[in-house]
């Protein structure tokens, strides 16, 4: 499959997401609040399924475009503005988790996000177990069901299948959003989906809450 | 490769599986996996295995931004940037005042290194002056003598020894 390279001139061309920010660049704020409005969903989106907290992913989310303003004088067209802007969030999430995860290791207690923390695997397990009775999920529970399999992922994997899913990004795409080669993401995808199918096995099957979660992600990313 | 490691071997077919699944082949290939997939039960089941896993990630919920996260998110760009400029001005200031400073210095130590220039040329043209001027006193007189070895053998007689004697 051979790839020709974009060019940046091509990008300014075909992406209205570039010329908007090359606006933002020669000191156009109107273009910058338009960039706001366009990607704050899609941001949102990704980020909060990755980090599992709306609050925080929203306080990410703006780091994410004031990192955006701070570099509008050195930016250069060399990728599409959402590879670009899903590149500056992949970095952003990734320390924040980063930190998340040392501040539990010293036993900070975490900070409950409200609707929307995942259960761990542990918790699925449990609530998959044989003493609860067996009936049809919900469309909220079966949302939870999913959201909770896709927290159990590794932060990479989490990361590439949210860009593939939410942003129908392209391997090379998110090989370029996550500074990996596209074999890596190909790997990182296909182990993701083998994860999530087994997570899911007893729901995907009976179309019921999994009675045996013997759940074994592979996590050798 | 694959043969003799059922563990990598199906992690290549779902990586194929998954490829496929996402557009991701070639046409070559692509035309390898349907020609599998109707041939081989046991591998369709695993791609709709896969798919149905992926389908199933319709029911994660899009996020959608609240009035307010625009307008704050603007609001704080637009902090930054005040900072920015300010910051901007003290630096431009500061480094206005550096060069007033460094132009400053750089004329006061042009005028010291003229002056001290000046100063010890106009010293050594002094001290020349004076170290020649009983020679000047008496220049019409030495022009008359053409030979320098004569006025040694004066000096030598001390002929001249009361006339400067005399002017001291």
């Amino acid at each position: 499959m051979a790839l020709t390279q974009p060019q940046p001139l091509q990008y300014e061309l075909h992406d209205p997401d570039v010329r908007l920010m090359l606006q933002v660049r020669d000191g156009d704020a109107a273009a910058f609040t338009e960039l706001v409005l366009r990607y704050q969903n899609r941001l949102l989106t990704v980020l909060e399924h990755l980090v599992g907290n709306r609050e925080q992913a929203e306080d990410l989310a703006q780091e994410v475009f004031v990192r955006v303003f701070k570099a509008r004088l050195r930016y250069e067209p060399e990728a599409k503005f959402s590879t670009w802007l899903f590149t500056i969030a992949n970095n952003i999430a990734s320390n924040a988790l980063r930190s998340r995860s040392r501040r539990r290791e010293v036993g900070v207690p975490e900070g409950n996000g409200a609707d929307s923390t995942p259960l761990s695997l542990d918790q699925l397990a449990k609530a998959a177990s044989g003493a609860m009775p067996t009936r049809a999920l919900d469309k909220a529970e079966q949302a939870e069901m999913v959201r909770s399999a896709v927290a159990a992922l590794s932060e990479r994997q989490r990361m590439a299948l949210l860009l593939a899913k939410f942003e129908g990004m392209s391997y090379q795409d998110i090989a370029q959003t996550m500074d990996l080669s596209v074999q890596a993401v190909k790997s990182l995808l296909s182990r993701a989906r083998v994860n999530l199918k087994e997570i899911l096995t007893p729901y995907i099957e009976r179309g019921i809450r999994p009675e045996d979660a013997e759940v074994s992600t592979r996590t050798d990313d | 490769m694959t043969d003799n490691n059922p563990l990598a071997e199906t992690t290549s077919i779902d990586e194929e599986i998954v490829a496929y699944l996402d557009g991701e082949l070639d046409s070559e290939t692509e035309a390898r996996i349907v020609r599998k997939l109707s041939d081989d039960p046991a591998y369709r089941a695993r791609l709709s295995q896969l798919q149905h896993a992926w389908d199933l990630l319709d029911n994660l919920r899009g996020t959608e931004a609240d009035d307010e996260f625009a307008a704050s998110t603007v609001a704080m760009v637009a902090v930054h940037a005040e900072q920015e400029s300010k910051s901007r001005q003290v630096r431009v200031v500061r480094q206005r005042s550096l060069t007033g400073v460094a132009v400053a210095a750089a004329v006061l130590l042009s005028v010291a290194a003229g002056y001290y220039v000046l100063h010890r040329r106009v010293t050594r043209d002094d001290r020349n002056l004076v170290r020649d001027l009983p020679v000047i006193e008496r220049v019409d007189e030495y022009r008359n003598i053409d030979d320098l070895s004569f006025l040694k053998a004066l000096e030598r007689e001390n002929l001249f020894a009361p006339e400067v004697d005399d002017e001291t």
